[in-house]
């Protein structure tokens, strides 16, 4: 390992500051007026993507299990975030807006997350296609199935939808409670990643067999990782629901799961960096696009196609950014390009071993 | 695996992508002129012109092109001219609440014209409100989108075609025994139909029965039909879209030998009858516009127009609704006068008494018209104007 002048706890300390200073930014940006509201609603929405993202990132990238039902977790989330908004107002009950909307917004959180456990302990025994049908197959249920609840809008599971948008539910999110929810996410989101069960499930996704000689109860571990992603995947869920104000089942289609999966290849699959840059990336990409009218979806899929041509792994591949480690290199400079030498080396030295085992495997 | 896989499946999802942005493409003419001077109403616009919907889009969109030229060349609205910002919705909730937020946070748009489709209609619904900014939704239907405070719509809701239709089968056609049938896996089929059950037996008709599909695009209704033909039934409502009454309901009942009436929504405008033609006599549709009406005199002006400025095309539906909303807007501008802000807009377009090429109606309390519906009944394959109900 490379010495750094940081210890831990410094490094902890220069990362706090280093949010913070985004925060002091942020704030300075929506009150001095330079953004409207439509780029706040844009940021918003951004906002939800990350969250998003980067717990797609986790089954997809850490765990090395592609999924596909990824916006029905969303949407379960979301409803229960609207429904339990909407009974908190018919009961009367007045409450903190803040405290309401995180009320709502972690009961998505955690409904989508017992979900995720139901769906993963069969679902996770398939890998790789089978388990992305299967994935797909759980999201179109969840759509169907909200789709027919009488109280979301439908006229019951014998009845037949009526799939009517649930409507008028409190918009209480707050752009600057919904960074600090996706500033706690992603945290989280890294550090599970950077922790002993992290390190266990990157060892399931390099080879399971020998994760599973070495001791390793991969089940349980994949589980846990499904019912984190669908954590998250509801909490971003219950965001949407209080800030969009109406839903619709449609919003647990895949095609909108597909749209976090490419955002989470676009943005190469393991980074986190990557998935937050492509998030907001592509979440604001089809705005900037609007001068082009009609030609801007095209202009969009032919940025994409491009990027999957001369960047396949990804725009940041694994790579992370480290503010910690940025300063080390502010502060030995020589020592940059030699590491990065030898990390080129070894990630040579590295796809041609992958590169091998997936030969093996065909 | 799972990563080449993954790659894959990106690369297929971008394809897909890229297939939706080329139907966008045939979008053909936009206008999207935001200068914002001081002799302009700019009136915004959100339209789904990609995605699945965007046929309904681009012939609004060409509703709303041509009723601002025609507002233009004739002087305009209170000595100011009009213009159009159109915003593309790929008939997405979350699209569409952006777009919205554009327009309202461009102080010059002084009312909003769209969304398309009833999902997104109910996405900007509660944005309108807390943006003050009056918005009339020409096509968007269904009935869970009702406020009545910013957001209005130019056609009739589903539940009031049910309504109808039922009505017509009592008064016009005077029938005693009626049969049901409808796809329960779909908003506008179901819930147009528990309509016309309720005002049915309202106005004394016997429904002597109900069936169902699970869906609305199935292909088999045998077993259903042979029911409402043993019921002794004279008159079947079908409520489905044109893609399904047309090449499987109509001619498996006729089949089967049900020669009593079957009458539709107006998801039957554009039934295809070529094979036989003869099968699709004695049934009737309700819908927004006719071509045929000559009741209305504003049907033939709009026609000749809307043929001069498209190629000779004839103006479907979505276009006859979307060329109203303009004038509803122009309308509430007149009336507002010269100092018109967003809150007197909405206010004058509450209270409008209007008259265009769909009909003559006024707007309830939740901002939907109590409009007239026009009744189509086909002969020998082509729809032909029969009746206006009056509201």
């Amino acid at each position: 390992m490379k010495k750094s002048i940081l210890s831990t706890k410094q490094s902890y300390i220069i990362c706090g500051l280093g949010i913070l200073a985004l925060f002091g930014a942020f704030v300075g940006i929506c009150e001095s007026g330079i953004i409207n509201s439509y780029d706040k609603s844009i940021l918003m929405v951004a906002c939800i993507a990350i969250i998003m993202t980067t717990s797609l990132n986790l089954t997809i990238g850490v765990l090395g299990q592609l999924t596909l039902g990824c916006c029905g977790f969303q949407a379960i989330g979301a409803y229960t975030a609207a429904l339990l908004s909407k009974s908190i107002m018919a009961a009367h009950i007045s409450m903190d807006p803040v405290a309401q909307f995180l009320l709502c917004m972690l009961a998505g959180g955690v409904v989508a997350c017992i979900f995720g456990v139901l769906v993963g302990i069969p679902a996770l025994r398939l890998r790789g296609d089978y388990l992305a049908i299967i994935t797909l197959g759980f999201g179109e249920i969840i759509r169907v199935i909200i789709q027919n609840l009488p109280f979301a809008g439908g006229m019951g599971l014998s009845q037949g939808q009526a799939g009517q948008a649930l409507i008028g539910i409190s918009r209480l999110a707050n752009l600057y409670v919904v960074f600090w929810v996706t500033v706690i996410s992603v945290m989280f989101l890294f550090m599970f990643g950077r922790s002993k069960y992290g390190r266990a499930v990157k060892s399931i996704r390099d080879d399971e067999i020998a994760a599973s000689a070495s001791g390793l109860n991969t089940t349980y571990l994949k589980v846990l990782v499904f019912a984190i992603s669908a954590f998250f995947a509801g909490i971003a869920g219950g965001i949407f629901a209080q800030y969009i104000g109406s839903l619709t089942p449609a919003m647990s289609g895949w095609l909108y799961s597909i749209n976090y999966v490419i955002m989470v290849v676009f943005g190469g699959m393991g980074s986190i960096t990557g998935s937050i840059v492509s998030a907001i990336g592509l979440t604001i990409l089809p705005e900037l696009l609007r001068a082009f009218s009609d030609y801007r979806m095209l202009v969009y899929s032919v940025a994409l196609v491009l990027v999957m041509i001369f960047r396949p792994q990804g725009i940041f591949g694994s790579w992370e950014f480290s503010l910690s480690r940025l300063i080390n290199r502010i502060f030995y400079p020589k020592k940059k390009t030699k590491s990065k030498d030898m990390q080129a080396k070894k990630n040579a030295k590295l796809e041609t071993v992958e590169d091998t085992k997936e030969d093996a495997h065909e | 695996m799972t990563a080449k896989f993954a790659v894959k499946l990106g690369t297929l999802g971008t394809a897909f992508a890229m297939l939706v942005g080329m139907g966008a493409c045939s979008g053909g003419s936009m206008s999207d002129s935001s200068n914002s001077s001081s002799d302009t109403y700019v009136i915004g616009s959100i339209t789904t012109i990609s995605g699945a919907a965007a046929a309904y889009g681009e012939a609004e969109l060409k509703g709303f092109n041509l009723a601002i030229s025609e507002i233009n060349k004739a002087g305009g609205v209170n000595g100011k001219k009009l213009s159009l910002q159109n915003l593309d919705d790929k008939g997405d909730a979350t699209e569409a609440s952006n777009a919205f937020n554009r327009l309202s946070d461009n102080s010059s748009v002084i009312a909003v014209a769209g969304p398309t489709i009833s999902s997104t209609t109910a996405a900007i619904t509660p944005l309108a409100d807390s943006a003050k900014l009056a918005t009339i939704a020409p096509a968007a239907t269904s009935d869970s989108i009702e406020t009545g405070n910013y957001v209005f719509r130019a056609c009739f809701k589903d539940s009031y075609q049910g309504e109808v239709a039922a009505k017509f089968a009592a008064e016009n056609l005077k029938v005693k025994k009626v049969a049901v049938l409808y796809g329960t896996g779909d908003a506008y089929s179901s819930g147009t139909a528990q309509a016309f059950i309720k005002t049915a037996k309202a106005e004394g008709l016997d429904v002597v029965a109900t069936e169902n599909s699970s869906s609305a695009d199935a292909t088999e209704y045998s077993s259903q039909l042979q029911k409402i033909q043993a019921s002794g039934a004279e008159f079947l409502y079908a409520p489905y879209y044109y893609s399904t009454a047309g090449p499987y309901i109509i001619p498996q009942a006729r089949s089967l030998g049900f020669t009593g009436v079957i009458m539709g929504p107006d998801g039957y405008d554009g039934l295809q009858t070529s094979e036989n033609p003869s099968a699709f006599n004695d049934v009737y549709y309700t819908t927004h516009y006719s071509p045929d009406d000559t009741s209305n005199s504003k049907v033939a002006a709009f026609i000749e127009s809307y043929k001069k400025a498209n190629n000779n095309n004839d103006p479907n539906t979505f276009a006859a609704l979307g060329y109203d909303t303009i004038y509803m807007i122009k309308d509430a501008l007149e009336k507002a006068g010269k100092d018109a802000s967003r809150e007197s807009v909405r206010d004058e377009i509450a209270k409008l008494n209007f008259s265009g090429v769909t009909g003559s109606f006024t707007l309830d309390k939740t901002g939907s018209p109590k409009k007239s519906v026009i009744v189509l009944k086909e002969e020998d394959g082509t729809p032909k104007y029969l009746t206006t109900v009056k509201a």
